[in-house]
Formats: structure tokens, C-alpha cells, sequence
């Protein structure tokens, strides 16, 4: 058996408001005693004891709510965040898709912010330099290539972030709900290159709220809930589960906030 | 417990390598985009001043100091590197929040791309010193400053990186600290012998040069100016930069690694 291409055991990550000692240093000097007891009580769990692994090759979704700790535990993976308690193994190379256009400056051109966000998401420059015509390309934006981004559409600047970010040639890339940019032809070339990364033995980790997207394109997911794994299993099996929450919930809701008008209107 | 980070560049080193100097080059490119003089313009600051205090130093306050532009710019172009660099660098990772908040590159680069910035300038005030060393004809033997120009130039661009990356690493923690290094700045330019030489620091105050970082690199410039000497100053700096180095090393190691959630 081969081993997972990401590992994640008991990963645990709480949170301290008061660590940013702004807080922290009027408060020390005002109460010394109790600044322990305010960083204990501030804490903030935003991912619960997670544990899972990702197959190398596979593609893998979080499913959940907005807050639910998602993009938490990407950046634990991504190693942005160091993990509170618990391990985190990625065997490859990442390349971490949080925000598109990381570093992204209008004063530069096209070329120069794709050398540079290449760069940051750790190619050679070499290597940028070689594949930009594959990029630019890709965005349909090579006419613009040695334009300022600032003459640049926010379409076409969310098409060459991604350009970029699907051509750094990655072992496990990270993608956070940043499928959403662009027109309906351009996501779909986003799908079609994510098909063609994913027939080429990559494995995803793929971030979303959507539901219809993660059972489209992930081979299984997870359903996070509250910071912790609620649900794990066949991409198709665990969306749908979702989705029947989320519909349910929609659906009482309604119904309380019917019953509460039909009172109003006979108390009136 | 262990924690495995994942490699995020294939090579880290010669990565790390190319990270800083496509920092560096975007750096310069957006310091003097669409000025027609460019880098120039790093000269005009200091000259200005010069201009300043000669009128008032020699013409105003009568106060005799031979060779003046060369003495008081010998002085002040270093001092402007260790300004630029130290005010601004305080804030690099909080100014740069959205970079390191979304990939994890090796956080120094910012740091070592701000202080490379203003090393490019300093180097493009060096010929202005030569210039003025050979019009006012002080003592000039092109060996000494084969060595001691880069030798003094290496020591500063390490110290330099060095109080950076402290002053950043903390700031991200403690906002007030660019504030607090900006009224220092301005004390340190009094306690520094920029605008007097050394010679006129009384010796029961001459310990402040000592524990003062930017005093020792400050004196070995202005001894090579003005008389073209190797100072053994640089002793003193070399070992202030070993020490200021561990200490960035040590606040870098433990504080670095969750700028992510601070910033």
C-alpha cells in the first residue's frame, strides 16, 4: 500500500485572541494576574481533534459551513498554520491555492506579477519563466502579458492567479473555494484542468460549500461541522448528506417563521 | 508528537535564493516607478541635508571641521541606509499580512528584501564618496578600500538584516514597536556621531558608542573617508552584528513560525 500523500492525526487549533498583545500589554500592566485567566477563557477552538488521510491521487473535499473550520485545517496542511496539538504529513511538493493572486500588484506588469506570485508559491524562476507562455495562455491573456495588471479586468487578474497556481507542477495543491472567478467558460477549462492534474496522479484537496461541485469533481470528502469531522466517505454519499441537512434546516426554519407570522397576524 | 511541514519549494535554499530577489526586484521597480531619474533620487536626501548643515555648521555656528561634505556625507549615507531600512522594516510582515497569511514562503525574504533595497542604494551613494575623497584629496589607498568597503558594506547589510528581522519578528506581536523605533531613531541620530566625529564625544561617554549598534559602523566609514584607514571599530561592529545576529536568530525561531495568525 502506498502511503498517503496527506496525513492528518488528532490535529487540534485553538485560537488566542489575546496573543496579539496589544490586548495583552495594557491589560498585563493594569492586572498582571489576570491575563492567564483571559488567555485561557479567549481561547477559540476552530478545528477539534481531526483526524484523516488523503490517498495519494486522490481527490478529497471539505464540505461545511462558513466558520466550520475549513480553511483552518487547509492552512495547517498548507503549513501556514502550525497545529496546536496532533501531526500533520504531506509527502510533495504543495502548492497552497488560499487566495488567488497572492501578492498581486497593479503597477506591475502581467509577467512581472506572475514571475513573482510563482515565486511565492515556490518555483524556481526559472521554472516560472519557462511555463509562462502556458500560463498566459491558459488566462487568455497573452496579449496583455507585458501590460500593467492594472489595465487588467478583476476576471482576467482571477484568470492568471489560477493560471499560475494550476501550472506550479505540484504533488498536492490546495484549492479554497477560489473556483468561483471568471466566466462559466472559464471555470469550466478550471474543471478541465483540474481533471487533466487529477488524470495526471495529483492529488486535490479542495475546499467548498458547494455541494454540486464537490460531488462533481472530489472522489471522497468530508463533512466538517463544529471544527470537527462529522462525516467522511464517497464524495457523492457525504454531499448529499449535507445537502439534506442544510435543507432540512432551511426547511424548519421556514416553518417556525411561518408559525410565528400566522400568530402575529391573528394577534392583530 | 512530531509535526511534519510539508516542502513547500523542491530546493529550499536556492529557492529562498530567488524568492529574495524577485522581492528585491519589485521592491526597486515600485520604489521609483515612473520617475524619470530613478535612483537618483536616493541622493538627493542626503545631499540636501549636507547642504543644510554645512550652512549652519560651518557658516552659522563657525563650528571647524575639515573636508565638511565629505565628513558630514561619510556619516550620513550609512546612517540613511540604517533609517530606511529599520523604520520600515519594522513593519514588513505586518504590511505584507496578505502574502503571509496565504503561503507559507520562508517569512525572511521580506525582511532580506527590504534591507537589499536600501543596500542597492547605499552603493549607488558610494561613487559620491570616492568622488569627494578625490577632489578633496584626503589620504585615498585604493587597497584599504578594496577591503574595507566591502568588509564594512558586509558587516552592515548583516547587522541591518539582523535588527530587521528582531524589530519585525516583535512588531507583528506588539504594534507600538514601530512607533517606539521611529522616536528612537530620532534620539539614536543625536547619540550616533553623525554630525560630530567621534573625537568630540567626551570619554566618560564613550561606552554609549559601544552599546550603540549603529555607532561603530557610523565611525569605521568616516575613517575610511576621511583617512582612508581600516578603524578598529569594526572590530566592535563585527561582534555587535554576531551578537544582534543570534538574537534575531533566536526571536526569528520562535516567533516566525505563527506569524500567520498575528499579522
Amino acid at each position: 500500500m502506498t502511503e498517503p500523500a496527506v496525513e492528518l492525526q488528532h490535529v487540534t487549533k485553538e485560537f488566542y485572541p489575546v496573543q496579539n498583545l496589544n490586548v495583552g500589554v495594557k491589560q498585563l500592566m493594569l492586572r498582571p494576574l489576570h491575563l492567564r485567566r483571559m488567555a485561557r477563557n479567549s481561547r477559540f477552538v476552530a478545528v477539534d481533534d481531526v483526524s484523516f488521510a488523503v490517498a495519494s491521487g486522490e481527490t478529497f473535499g471539505l464540505l461545511g459551513r462558513n466558520g466550520a473550520g475549513k480553511s483552518t485545517l487547509l492552512a495547517m496542511i498548507g503549513g501556514i498554520l502550525r497545529p496546536t496539538r496532533g501531526a500533520v504529513a504531506v509527502r510533495g511538493r504543495i502548492a497552497p491555492l488560499l487566495e488567488i493572486g497572492v501578492g498581486f500588484h497593479h503597477d506591475l506588469t502581467g509577467i512581472e506579477n506572475a514571475i513573482m506570485n510563482g515565486v511565492l508559491m515556490g518555483l524556481r524562476r526559472h521554472e516560472v519563466e519557462e511555463r509562462l507562455e502556458q500560463i498566459f495562455e491558459f488566462a487568455g491573456v497573452i496579449e496583455f502579458a507585458a501590460q500593467p495588471l492594472k489595465t487588467y479586468s478583476s476576471g482576467m487578474q482571477a484568470r492568471l492567479g489560477f493560471a499560475i497556481a494550476v501550472h506550479t507542477d505540484p504533488d498536492v495543491l490546495l484549492v479554497d473555494e477560489v473556483l468561483a472567478v471568471g466566466d462559466a467558460a472559464f471555470q469550466e477549462k478550471c474543471f478541465e484542468r483540474i481533471a487533466a492534474l487529477r488524470a495526471g496522479g495529483v492529488t486535490i484537496l479542495f475546499v467548498s460549500h458547494d455541494v454540486r461541485t464537490v460531488s462533481r469533481v472530489c472522489d471522497r470528502a468530508a463533512w466538517i461541522d463544529g471544527g470537527r469531522v462529522r462525516e467522511i466517505g464517497p464524495a457523492e454519499r457525504v454531499a448529499e448528506r449535507y445537502h439534506t441537512e442544510l435543507l432540512g434546516e432551511k426547511q424548519s426554519r421556514s416553518a417556525v417563521d411561518f408559525l410565528a407570522r400566522t400568530r402575529a397576524a391573528a394577534d392583530a | 508528537m512530531t509535526i511534519a511541514f510539508p516542502s513547500f519549494a523542491r530546493s529550499r535554499l536556492p529557492h529562498a535564493w530567488d524568492l529574495l530577489m524577485v522581492l528585491l526586484r519589485t521592491e526597486l521597480k515600485l520604489r521609483y516607478r515612473g520617475t524619470s531619474l530613478g535612483i537618483l533620487w536616493s541622493l538627493a536626501n542626503p545631499i540636501a541635508f549636507a547642504l543644510v548643515l554645512n550652512i549652519a555648521f560651518q557658516h552659522v555656528l563657525k563650528m571647524q571641521i575639515d573636508h565638511y561634505a565629505l565628513f558630514i556625507l561619510s556619516g550620513l549615507f550609512p546612517w540613511q541606509w540604517f533609517t530606511n531600512s529599520l523604520g520600515p522594516g519594522c513593519a514588513v510582515f505586518v504590511n505584507n499580512a496578505s502574502l503571509i497569511k496565504k503561503l507559507p514562503f520562508p517569512r525572511f525574504a521580506l525582511c532580506g528584501a527590504v534591507v537589499l533595497g536600501d543596500f542597492v542604494h547605499f552603493l549607488s551613494c558610494l561613487p559620491v564618496l570616492v568622488g569627494l575623497v578625490l577632489w578633496e584629496g584626503t589620504p585615498f589607498d585604493p587597497i584599504v578600500w578594496l577591503i574595507g568597503v566591502p568588509l564594512v558594506l558586509a558587516i552592515q547589510t548583516v547587522l541591518v538584516m539582523a535588527l530587521v528581522t528582531t524589530l519585525a519578528c516583535v512588531n507583528a506581536y506588539l504594534r507600538d514597536l514601530e512607533q517606539l523605533v521611529r522616536v528612537l531613531l530620532l534620539l539614536l541620530f543625536y547619540i550616533t556621531p553623525v554630525l560630530y566625529p567621534y573625537s568630540m564625544i567626551p570619554a566618560h561617554l564613550t561606552w554609549i558608542v559601544y552599546v550603540n549598534p549603529l555607532a561603530p559602523i557610523i565611525v569605521s566609514w568616516r575613517a575610511l573617508a576621511l583617512d582612508g584607514v581600516l578603524s578598529p571599530w569594526i572590530a566592535v561592529a563585527a561582534l555587535q552584528t554576531l551578537v544582534f545576529s543570534l538574537l534575531a536568530l533566536v526571536f526569528y525561531r520562535r516567533l516566525a513560525g505563527r506569524l500567520a495568525e498575528v499579522v
